[in-house]
């Protein structure tokens, strides 16, 4: 054996053992795969592994397999050497001791060495006969065979009992890019919608086609984007192997949502999308409103989604809308009709219009690109371009003419976009509303939008004729109408009864007027001495008492609104105190004398107080109605007459004028003509008979003017003026125009002959009152004169006094002494006229107004105890001649504004006496006066109690000491100086019995020399001893109403009327008021436009006609004045509407009262002015239901 | 849930717009003075409109002030040179009603602090967010009398109502007509100097 053929062995030998280990690792492997994918597929086959889990397993699988390969291919590709390879040998079989090593050592390197060649020549011993089979780790081998063999056992089982399921599962877990199903008993055959986009909010039906083995469960998955997971169960499979379908049903699609169904053992199927979108919508409409041309209203662009707004009748609209998103079409749809839409720049853009002539729905439909669809109403209001309102402001109900009067209607009509023409038709009385009139006046509206009238009939109206209708018709200028478009009244019918029947009916409601009001008086009269006398004994009073007297109150309240219903204002100018007093305490006295029983025993003599004060306030104001009545009665019938005698003399001038004519024409005397004149001569047979019917009725209440009427009737008769007229009439009638000229001519002479006669009749009944009047003033004068010389021998007295320089007590008592006893004397010689009127200089008088004064009511609660101050707590402070007021005196510098003033808590106990200055030492032009505010502010707080004898104790003396102005402020009481600056408040202190000048506004009653500069205002309880005072200037303007418990006024300075228990109605005004600014100036229209309401109202209320209205209008129009001096033109507006609506008021007034005439139905107005904006301040189209509403508040009062 | 929770916010609302005021809720505007847009926010201090020559800079006497005497966010009133006022927002009165006030209120002066009823001033229509200029006063309650309770640092706090209980048929006549009542405090010309006001609280008590 050679070295050559041990080394060829031994390469032999380590290739067996390479393959050996090759052998165990690809079985190992091989195995593990096999072990690997059995487990993987096994569980495949339950848990159906999505892709990622099959990724993952074969991932790993792939890796493994790759490792195993590696690691084979090492152990194949490994090369033992041929000494490794003996070494291993060496190792198996320790027998051969290293003897192998050493030969093939020693026979590749002999080295000459004899040793190693006689080592190698020996051969190697015990080579022969090894079997190398033995190297083989043979239990490991059948270890790897039996892992080998158990693996695929292991991997073949399941296919038996799984089939092709298993092939499949092996199949999926190895390669995992397959979309092999794993296979399952129920399989699910399709989903519906599966990824699908719905409208967000909107319902979505999920459904599954299954097909299984019956029992299998079914259920949806569903996974929320907010993180909420739900699961539903659907139901079990009924049969085996038939398709069958489940579903759910999303109510509410909010937000998007995967979802997966579950059947049986089916593979677990993919996750769907549901997803949203947003509904379809508008997202902006732009709408331009462009009102047809007449309206001559702007265009305007508003908001369609969120503003209701206003399209007038034949406006053209432009939509814009954008879309949230693309939409295929737009509609924009008017009522039953449609329109399409053009696209714009976007497809979300959409542009469309229309004209709207009816109130037709609008809506824009759109329709998305996903089919559905969306509506969006428009909302506005469509602005009918509706007819002409027309208003007739007089007359209001069934005016009953006195024959010979024309009838005047006096109306206003409206309309929102102009007028095109107006007209007044005569319409036969009791015709329809479609019967056309006769049309005698016709205006032209010229676009404007308000028209107002006073229209009169000036035709010629035959005896014959008792009842007469008219209607005023008017159209408006909007251009798509016909002949029928037009606003008609309701007739307005005059009843022009005869004479007799007139007076008949006058004297009726005369009759049941004065029935009523005796009847109301004596039931109050009654009714106050029933409640003294159940005050003496209250406490043996019953509720039925109380209950009595207050529904007497009520029957009394209920009488008091006939006779302020009755059309011939039978008040005369106390209506309207006769309506406060039914608005106000005749209303609050019921409850409170029904609440006496009710009341706590301390409080009751209060409460009965009260309502007595109420009662014999309701009596006062009554008593002078009663008197008022009686003149009104006198006044109506003169005023009836006059206006008669008035109508008689225009008549005949018109026949004249006409007769005339005929004679200068030649022409043929018409028939209406003669028919004319023969009518006047009966209206002058009903003027006769009236004058004496009216002497017989008023003789009651005015002898002398009833002996005077008397006589102009006979003069009337004797004066043969019906005879003249009479024949003239029969020589027109024989068409001899030139001969019946004289008798007209005569008869015309004649009855102005009579109608001067009547007005000096007239002029004489206010010439008797004046002369009184003068006769007071003068007798008030003598008083004067004479208390000025007593006043001034007391002063020089005082004077010397002074000027003594040993003041001794003595003289002073004395002289104090010899003062009470002038004091007394005086007093009951001069009616209380004031002892120190003297000090006072003749006053100048600004004749500036303060327009606005306004009271502020302050709290006080009067400080304990000074309720009863005695006279001996009285303080004296004595106050010598102060000369630097002098200067001051001359000269009005800038107004001073006033500061924070407030009430006393209790009275005034300082006595000042004040040294005045002398008559030489005041200035010469008197005391300067500065300009007035236009707004002044009155405080006034409850009277304090207080103990009369400490009160009488600290009254000031008079003080002539005065200055132009003055600022308001601390405590409000009176003091040493006095103001000409107006800006007195009434406090909560009767005033000092003391004379007093300076000016004022109203304040609380008390005696003054002084101006009152309020321009109106109330005059509130105060001294109640005063006398009558007067400045010298007449012509101030103003009015003070009285208000307030027993307040009397004996004076309201200045020219202002005095309402109430004013003497008469104060000092007229009748000159200019000058404070108007200058001429031409808005501030100066509105002053005269003040000044001449005034003046109306002055002379109105003189006539005994009732015009408050008037007394409104000035008192507003100045308010507007001081608007526009203050730059305030909000004001001003509502200022001027009211004037406006008051002076339309008074016109009608006027109108029916110089007439005589009255309307019958008509109803009182309660609430005039009461409350802010009344109907005539109401936009039109809302005032009648303004004024239905006022009617129905009228009514319930 | 959701369909109370919206019931309530629209109640809420609703009472908040239209509803009377309860009793115990303070109906002064920012009457602690600290309102984060302007701590004054609400008072009337500015009167030029008046053209009053005596209230001119009457603002420029009134400072809001971050905290005296232990107090924070205040009203500095400084009457030391001229007489100087301040008025709360309006608050609408209902007839029939009373209310009542609380203030805190240091200084060295005695201030009038009592209530203001308001009308319409002519010619403006009514709203429901009056200003002080669009309205005239008609009524104002007492200014002594007042509840007053010592506290630290010189610290008082006052306590009034209005209007009276017993009123009379003048005073009836009158606040009749009041529409909106406010706080008003004033440092009179008389006695001068300087007061600090803070939590004035106003709450109908009938």
């Amino acid at each position: 054996m050679s070295p050559q053929s041990v080394s060829q062995e031994l390469q032999s030998v380590g290739s067996m053992i390479k393959r050996w280990r090759a052998h165990i690792k690809i079985a190992a492997s091989v195995s593990g795969v096999l072990l690997f994918v059995w487990l993987f597929s096994l569980l495949d086959v339950w848990l159906q592994y999505e892709k990622t889990g099959r990724f993952l397993i074969a991932g790993i699988l792939w890796v493994a397999m790759g490792v195993a390969i590696w690691w084979i291919m090492r152990t194949v590709r490994k090369r033992f050497s041929t000494m490794g390879v003996a070494a291993m040998v060496e190792g198996a079989f320790p027998q051969l001791d290293n003897r192998l090593i050493n030969y093939l050592q020693f026979a590749a390197d002999p080295q000459d060495d004899v040793f190693r060649k006689a080592y190698v020549s020996q051969g190697l011993q015990g080579w022969n006969g090894l079997d190398f089979g033995e190297m083989k780790n043979a239990k490991l081998h059948k270890r790897a065979n039996i892992a080998l063999v158990v693996a695929v056992a292991l991997f073949l089982i399941p296919l038996a009992f799984l089939g092709t399921a298993w092939g499949v599962s092996v199949y999926r877990v190895v390669n995992p890019f397959t979309n092999i199903k794993p296979i399952s008993l129920t399989n699910i055959v399709s989903v519906d919608p599966g990824n699908h986009t719905v409208q967000q909010g909107s319902d979505a039906v999920l459904s599954v086609t299954v097909n299984g083995r019956s029992g299998h469960k079914v259920a949806l998955d569903l996974a929320l984007a907010d993180g909420q997971e739900i699961t539903h169960a659907l139901g079990r499979i009924d049969e085996t192997g038939t398709e069958q379908m489940f579903s759910y049903r999303i109510p509410k699609v909010n937000m998007e949502t995967r979802y997966r169904f579950r059947a049986g053992d089916a593979a677990l199927p993919e996750w769907y999308t549901l997803g949203t979108r947003p509904p379809l919508a508008i997202d902006a409409l732009t709408v331009h409103v462009m009102p047809p041309s007449y309206t001559k209203l702007p265009a305007v662009t508003v908001d369609g989604l969120t503003e209701n707004f206003t399209v007038p009748a034949g406006s053209t609209l432009e939509f814009d809308a954008v879309a949230n998103q693309e939409v295929k079409s737009m509609l924009l749809v008017v009522g039953t009709e449609s329109g399409a839409m053009q696209p714009g720049d976007l497809a979300s853009a959409w542009k469309g219009t229309t004209t709207l002539t009816n109130s037709a729905s609008l809506k824009l439909v759109c329709e998305g690109i996903e089919g559905d669809t969306f509506e969006q109403p428009v909302l506005y209001t469509y602005e009918l371009d509706r007819v002409p309102g027309i208003r007739v402001i007089s007359p209001e109900g069934r005016p009953v003419l006195t024959r010979g009067v024309p009838p005047t209607i006096a109306f206003s009509v409206s309309d929102e976009y102009g007028l095109q023409d107006i007209s007044i038709e005569k319409v036969v009385a009791g015709s329809t509303s479609e019967t056309k009139g006769e049309t005698l006046a016709t205006w032209s509206g010229n676009g404007m939008k308000e028209f107002t009238q006073t229209w009169r009939d000036t035709s010629f109206i035959s005896r014959a004729e008792t009842r007469l209708a008219y209607r005023i018709i008017a159209r408006d200028n909007y251009p798509f109408g016909d002949e029928k478009r037009m606003a008609a009244s309701s007739r307005i019918i005059f009843e022009i009864p005869s004479t007799e029947q007139q007076a008949a009916k006058r004297n009726e409601l005369e009759k049941e007027a004065f029935a009523a009001l005796t009847k109301v008086i004596e039931m109050q009269r009654e009714n106050i001495a029933k409640t003294r006398m159940f005050q003496k004994s209250l406490g043996n009073s019953t509720p039925a008492n109380w209950q009595e007297l207050s529904l007497r109150q009520d029957e009394i309240r209920k009488l008091t609104k006939t006779l302020l219903s009755n059309p011939l204002n039978p008040l005369g100018t106390l209506t309207e105190t006769a309506k406060k007093l039914y608005i106000n305490e005749m209303a609050e006295v019921i409850p409170v004398l029904k609440s006496v029983p009710n009341t706590a025993e301390s409080q009751r003599p209060g409460v009965v107080k009260r309502g007595l004060a109420m009662e014999e306030k309701i009596l006062r104001g009554l008593t002078f109605a009663d008197s008022a009545a009686a003149k009104a009665k006198v006044q109506r019938r003169i005023s009836a007459l006059s206006s008669m005698l008035r109508e008689l003399i225009r008549k005949e001038t018109k026949i004249i004028s006409d007769t005339q004519l005929v004679i200068k024409s030649n022409a043929e005397v018409g028939e209406t003509l003669v028919d004319r004149q023969d009518d006047l001569a009966l209206d002058f047979t009903d003027l006769v008979k009236a004058l004496k019917a009216e002497s017989n009725e008023v003789r009651a209440n005015d002898e002398g003017y009833s002996d005077l009427l008397m006589a102009l009737a006979t003069m009337a008769e004797e004066r043969k003026i019906r005879g003249d007229m009479l024949l003239a009439a029969e020589q027109l009638d024989e068409n001899m125009a030139g001969e019946a000229l004289p008798y007209e001519q005569s008869a015309l002479a004649k009855l102005e002959e009579l109608a001067e006669k009547l007005e000096t009749v007239q002029a004489m009944e206010g010439m008797e009152e004046q002369e009184t009047l003068l006769e007071e003033v003068l007798e008030a004068k003598k008083r004067l004169e004479k208390a000025e010389d007593v006043f001034k021998k007391t002063m020089e007295a005082m004077e010397m006094v002074g000027d003594q320089k040993d003041k001794s007590t003595k003289d002073v008592d004395m002289l104090e002494e010899e003062f009470e006893e002038i004091m007394k004397n005086l007093q009951e010689a001069m009616l209380e006229v004031p002892t120190d009127l003297n000090i006072f200089m003749e006053l100048n008088v600004a004749n500036d107004i303060v327009e606005d004064v306004f009271s502020i009511f302050e709290e006080v609660e009067q400080a304990e105890g000074s309720e009863n101050l005695a006279a001996g707590d009285v303080k004296d402070r004595a106050l010598a001649k102060r000369e630097e007021y002098l200067e001051g005196m001359e000269e009005a510098k800038d107004r001073l504004d006033a500061m924070e003033s407030w009430l006393m808590n209790k009275p005034d106990d300082m006595k000042i006496t004040t040294e005045a200055f002398d008559q030489e030492e005041m200035p010469e032009a008197g005391i300067a006066l500065g300009a007035l505010q236009t707004e002044a502010e009155d405080l006034i707080g409850d009277l304090m109690e207080k103990n009369e004898e400490m009160a009488e104790e600290a009254d000031d003396s008079a003080t002539n000491t005065s200055v132009p102005d003055m600022v308001a402020n601390n405590e409000v009481k009176e003091g040493d100086v006095a103001s000409f600056a107006a800006q007195g408040k009434s406090g909560n202190e009767t005033p000092d019995h003391k004379e007093q000048d300076g000016r004022s506004n109203v304040g609380r009653q008390g005696m003054s020399v002084g101006e009152t500069a309020a321009g109106s205002g109330t005059i509130n309880e105060g001294d109640k001893n005063i006398e009558e005072r007067r400045t010298q200037e007449p012509t101030q303007s103003g009015q003070v109403d009285v208000e307030g418990e027993d307040v009397k006024t004996a004076a309201t300075g200045g020219g202002k009327l005095g309402t109430g228990k004013a003497d008469e109605v104060g000092m007229s005004g009748g000159q200019k008021r000058m404070d108007s600014t200058e001429v031409g100036s808005a501030e100066g229209m509105e002053s005269l436009m003040a000044e001449q309401a005034d003046a109306m109202y002055a002379k109105a209320s003189t006539q005994n006609v009732r015009a408050d209205s008037l007394r409104d209008a000035a008192h507003h129009l100045r308010q507007a004045n001081d608007a526009v001096a203050r730059g305030n033109i909000g004001q001003l507006k509502e200022h001027r509407k009211a004037a406006i609506a008051a002076l339309k008021r008074a016109k009608s007034d006027i109108d029916a009262a110089m007439t005589g005439s009255f309307n019958l139905d008509a109803k009182p107005s309660f609430i005039d002015d009461v409350v802010e904006g009344g109907p005539d301040q109401a936009p039109a189209k809302y005032r009648d239901l303004v004024a239905e509403y006022y009617k129905a508040l009228n009514e319930g009062l | 849930m959701r369909f109370f929770v919206t019931c309530f916010v629209y109640l809420a609302v609703l009472h908040g717009a239209f509803g009377q005021a309860r009793p115990g809720q303070n109906m002064v505007f920012n009457g602690s003075f600290d309102h984060p847009d302007d701590p004054l926010k609400g008072w009337t201090v500015n009167l030029e409109w008046l053209g009053n020559s005596h209230y001119m800079k009457n603002h420029t006497r009134i400072a809001a002030v971050e905290s005296y005497k232990g107090y924070r966010n205040l009203a500095h009133i400084n009457g030391k040179s001229k007489e100087t006022k301040i008025e709360s927002l309006p608050m609408k009165f209902e007839q029939g009603a009373r209310y009542r006030c609380t203030i805190d209120v240091n200084g060295n002066t005695n201030p009038h602090i009592y209530f203001r009823g308001h009308k319409w001033q002519p010619g403006i229509r009514p709203h429901d967010e009056p200003t002080i200029p669009e309205m005239r006063t008609i009524y104002k309650s007492q200014f002594r009398g007042h509840k007053v309770q010592k506290g630290a640092n010189g610290w008082k706090r006052i306590t009034f109502e209005f209007p009276m209980e017993d009123l009379s048929s003048l005073a009836k006549k009158h606040l009749r007509y009041v529409r909106f009542f406010t706080v008003y405090a004033i440092v009179l010309a008389d006695f001068p100097g300087e007061i600090y006001i803070d939590n004035v609280k106003v709450e109908r008590i009938k």
